[in-house]
């Protein structure tokens, strides 16, 4: 059952009275989907307005012949957030594939004609609702535009050199700063495997950067901190830290 | 003179009745321009509603120092076309600075206040526009967001 609480705090609904928050209630259906399954498909006739109630969706491009992957994530739809408003946009297609990214996900859905229905009986919820959503699309234009002005990082690789001897001397903690860094900046794409040892066993724990295009850098003595200097650094500007680096 | 026919071929106002029109005319403002002439800078507020009577409006981004040149056009706006959608969003600011490009040009300046009080007063009317803007900027954004999609596929097919 969909609660007003919810409802309120959905970004799409920003603004509207319970009283008319009330008319959406009996139109919420509820899902819940598991990791990696498709929502709806790109192409799809946009019968539905989504909504995240729990975990995460990934607005993906299918490549043909490929697996999805968050590599192919062209933007992430958390909580009280909403997706699939092509169904309120001519010419009610789905412009991306929708995949639940998180280990489970619930969504509402509510259908398009519903919507127009009611939107007709109220021209004030469907005006207030309108608004929102050329909000909502402003806000997620700058933010591609933003996201496509940074470099590409689709072929970044970093190698956290996991063997015995780097884990005693604290890879893994590296590992873990590593992939924090990689989640509050939003950038799935970076690809991060750990790896052997590199034969140098009084540097480690050792990393490996490899950018296409450049030169492969391995760093060394790495520690959480450094690690987190090398990815803002390194990684997201550019910058190699020479500091650090294995000559 | 803007006259409610002129008004009817505009995209954003299609589905508007003639006394709806005659409302939003009390809010209209004519302006010419020179070729070249920046109508406004990015990061200005959007207090107006821009659409073209007659030539051609580029919307570019300033590189550094504040200028732009053609090369740095995102894109063009001709005969009845609408642009300046960021008034209606928040933090109603330009995210590109507009200029007369080519030939002299018209264009009418929409009182962004005054339509958000027509709107109110007449919410079938508020509900038409804004749907008719949602279409706009749903396209604008599903194109670029086409462009970010095929970049990126060609980064991941042609990986390493």
């Amino acid at each position: 059952m969909t609660s007003l609480d919810f409802l309120r705090r959905v970004e799409v609904f920003k603004g509207l009275l319970d009283s008319r928050l009330a008319g959406f209630k009996d139109h919420c259906r509820e899902m819940e989907f598991r990791q990696n399954v498709k929502l709806f498909s790109e192409g799809d006739d946009a019968a539905c307005l989504w909504m995240v109630k729990e975990g995460r969706v990934d607005l993906r491009f299918d490549l043909p012949d490929r697996p999805t992957s968050t590599k192919n994530t062209i933007s992430s739809i958390s909580e009280f957030m909403t997706f699939g408003w092509s169904s309120l946009v001519a010419p009610h297609k789905y412009r991306l594939s929708a995949y639940c990214a998180t280990q489970s996900c619930k969504v509402i859905q509510i259908e398009r004609e519903q919507l127009a229905n009611l939107f007709k009986q109220d021209s004030k919820t469907g005006y207030l609702v309108m608004s929102n959503l050329v909000e909502i699309i402003g806000q997620r234009f700058r933010q591609l535009q933003d996201a496509a002005s940074k470099p590409s990082y689709a072929n970044t690789k970093i190698t956290v050199h996991l063997a015995t001897c780097g884990i005693v001397a604290g890879a893994r903690e590296v590992m873990n700063a590593l992939v924090e860094e990689l989640a509050l900046a939003d950038r799935p794409e970076i690809e991060v495997k750990s790896g052997g040892c590199i034969g140098n066993c009084d540097t480690h724990p050792n990393v490996t950067v490899e950018i296409e295009g450049e030169d492969p850098v391995v760093y060394q003595k790495m520690n959480a901190e450094k690690m987190r200097r090398v990815f803002k650094q390194h990684i997201l500007t550019g910058e190699v830290q020479t500091d650090y680096a294995l000559v | 003179m803007i006259n409610i026919d002129f008004l009817d071929k505009v995209q954003i106002f299609q589905g508007l009745n003639p006394e709806q029109l005659a409302g939003i005319i009390e809010f209209c403002e004519e302006a010419e321009f020179e070729p070249e002439t920046k109508l406004f800078e990015q990061g200005d507020d959007a207090v107006y509603l821009w659409i073209v009577k007659e030539g051609l409006v580029e919307l570019r981004f300033d590189a550094a120092g504040g200028t732009a040149s053609r090369e740095n056009t995102i894109s063009a706006i001709t005969e009845a076309g609408a642009f300046g959608w960021s008034s209606f969003t928040s933090p109603s600011k330009y995210r590109l600075s507009g200029y007369c490009a080519g030939q002299p040009c018209k264009l009418i300046k929409v009182d962004r206040e005054g339509l958000r009080q027509l709107f109110e007063k007449d919410p079938d009317m508020g509900y038409a526009v804004t749907s008719n803007v949602a279409t706009v900027v749903g396209t604008r954004f599903h194109e670029f967001q086409e462009e970010a999609a095929r970049q990126r596929g060609q980064d991941i097919l042609g990986g390493w």
